[in-house]
């Protein structure tokens, strides 16, 4: 048994007495509203300690800058999603799991290190877990998962990659096939981002159409229950909330074909970009050459750069969407201050004077917290897409007058 | 100095051309090449002879007797710094920026 299968086995010891102790030991104790207290707090503990630390995972003589490349390289090769950043570099595994390496120099060479991350729908659904309270030990075996998959992959393949470079000279950054590999697989990586951000936005416009519906609905039950003469034969019971049901619904089902007709093409565009830059560099690793109908690797990359400023700005009018994160801690201030405040109503009906105004003051704090983090989130967002859009005009432009002088030269 | 009929030639077309070539490890047929960049005869003929007026192909005489078409040094290299600028603005790392 070597090192990583006896922490495997520590760790599911380790869930099987956590679950003993939620499921008989506590209960008996504990109220339970404490009992979830307990396992929110657990949770976060768990997320905390697997998450948060950067661990050593191999060291390699080549100094840092020729190692980043070649592993990269190999990464993409592999047709995984990487993305270059200050921060590391963020590998995705998945749905929800992802990695995130960095390369430090060390006497005698670099030392990789690597931190447990999730992609962007994987934080909103590890977030949304654990604060859901009742949900918290579901959240804690996510939680546990991801960590598992991210230090498999780190194991298997990040190490094996660093050890493979010792006998292997790193990619030409000028080798023509390289270039196209790093730029298919970044374009791959911005048209998927781009396709997944539109599809969580049209997911979560659907959500308001169908609270909408919803809402249209009761309205409905109260007009027609008070509007109808009593011996309106439409005003029984059960035809009277038929009638309800049939307008919520007719309201969602229009409202909902509308917005997803409205977003589909830009759905389809993107995934179809998505798409074609995944077969090319298929095509790309596999060195076949692309058919007659399809276009070379160089003209699906020149029609990219055209299309990223679009994505750019569909990241802008996703919002919250594109960013699950962020959207969560909104959503959970704004329920905690909802929350509160009801509270606070129901104790000055009930006379506790004292304790409403202690709960409406958490309550508008809690609100006013929710406004300034979302307007915050959105200044910050709109200066980086405003920035990043600058940039992009200014290398498009860039480009377009190096190719036109290209033929000119020729 | 242009080929007849190819005031501005069509970039993406010559890309296409100079992929194709880079591609094979030895000359092309000139059909093959003309079918693997979907375009017809005429123009396959235009933009050849233009690319042959600039040094970036050449044509073999193979002793079957069939004309093949070879990406030159100076071709290889046109597509090369194509496709690296292309890699530069993807990548972000365009000088100044």
């Amino acid at each position: 048994m070597d090192r990583e299968d006896l922490i495997n086995g520590v760790l599911v010891a380790a869930i099987i007495v956590l679950l003993l102790i939620v499921v008989v030991i506590l209960p008996p104790l504990f109220s339970p509203f404490s009992l979830l207290f307990i396992l929110l707090i657990a949770a976060t503990v768990v997320f905390a300690v697997l998450f948060l630390p950067w661990r050593s995972i191999a060291r390699s003589p080549l100094p840092p800058d020729p190692l980043q490349k070649h592993i990269v390289y190999q990464l993409r090769r592999e047709g995984l999603r990487v993305e270059e950043s200050p921060e590391g570099t963020k590998v995705r595994l998945g749905s929800v799991a992802a990695l995130r390496f960095r390369i430090a120099p060390v006497s005698g060479g670099s030392e990789v290190r690597y931190q447990v991350y999730a992609t962007s729908s994987g934080w909103g659904t590890l977030i949304t877990l654990i604060i859901l309270v009742w949900t918290s030990l579901f959240g804690i075996v996510a939680v546990i998962y991801v960590e598992h998959k991210a230090r498999r992959f780190a194991r298997d393949r990040l190490s094996a990659l660093v050890t493979a470079v010792d006998s292997l000279p790193p990619p030409s950054p000028d080798d023509i096939r390289v270039l196209l590999v790093h730029s298919l697989s970044e374009g791959h990586r911005l048209a998927s981002d781009a396709y997944e951000a539109q599809r969580s936005d049209l997911a979560d416009t659907m959500a308001v159409v169908a609270v909408a519906g919803l809402v249209v609905g009761a309205f409905a039950l109260l007009a027609l229950f008070f509007g109808l003469p009593p011996e309106n034969p439409w005003r029984e019971g059960a035809s009277l909330f038929g009638l309800a049901v049939l307008m919520g619904v007719g309201v969602t089902l229009s409202l909902g074909w509308a917005v997803w007709r409205r977003a589909r093409p830009r759905l389809r565009a993107s995934r179809n970009w998505a798409e074609r830059l995944r077969l090319a560099l298929v095509r790309e690793t596999s060195r076949q050459a692309p058919g007659p109908a399809e276009p070379s690797s160089v003209e699906l990359l020149m029609g990219l750069s055209e299309q990223i400023p679009t994505w750019l700005r569909m990241r802008r009018w996703a919002g919250l969407s594109g960013d699950q994160a962020a959207g969560w801690v909104v959503f959970t201030l704004s329920f905690g201050a909802f929350s509160i405040l009801w509270l606070a109503v129901s104790l000055a009906i009930a006379g506790g004077f004292l304790f409403a105004l202690v709960a409406g003051v958490g309550g508008v704090g809690l609100a006013v917290a929710a406004y300034v983090y979302w307007a915050r989130w959105r200044e910050k967002e709109e200066e980086t897409i405003e920035r990043t859009l600058d940039e992009w005009r200014q290398r498009a432009e860039s480009l377009r007058s190096r190719l036109d002088r290209f033929l000119q030269d020729l | 100095m242009t080929a007849p009929g190819m005031d501005r030639p069509d970039l993406y077309v010559v890309a296409r051309l100079l992929e194709h070539l880079w591609r094979e490890d030895e000359p092309m047929l000139k059909t093959r090449l003309q079918v693997a960049a979907d375009v017809n005869y005429d123009v396959f003929t235009r933009y050849l002879e233009w690319m042959r007026a600039r040094g970036l192909a050449d044509l073999e005489d193979a002793a079957d007797g069939h004309e093949r078409v070879a990406l030159t040094p100076k071709g290889r290299e046109a597509y090369r710094k194509l496709v690296q600028w292309i890699n530069e603005v993807v990548e972000g790392r365009l000088p100044g920026l």
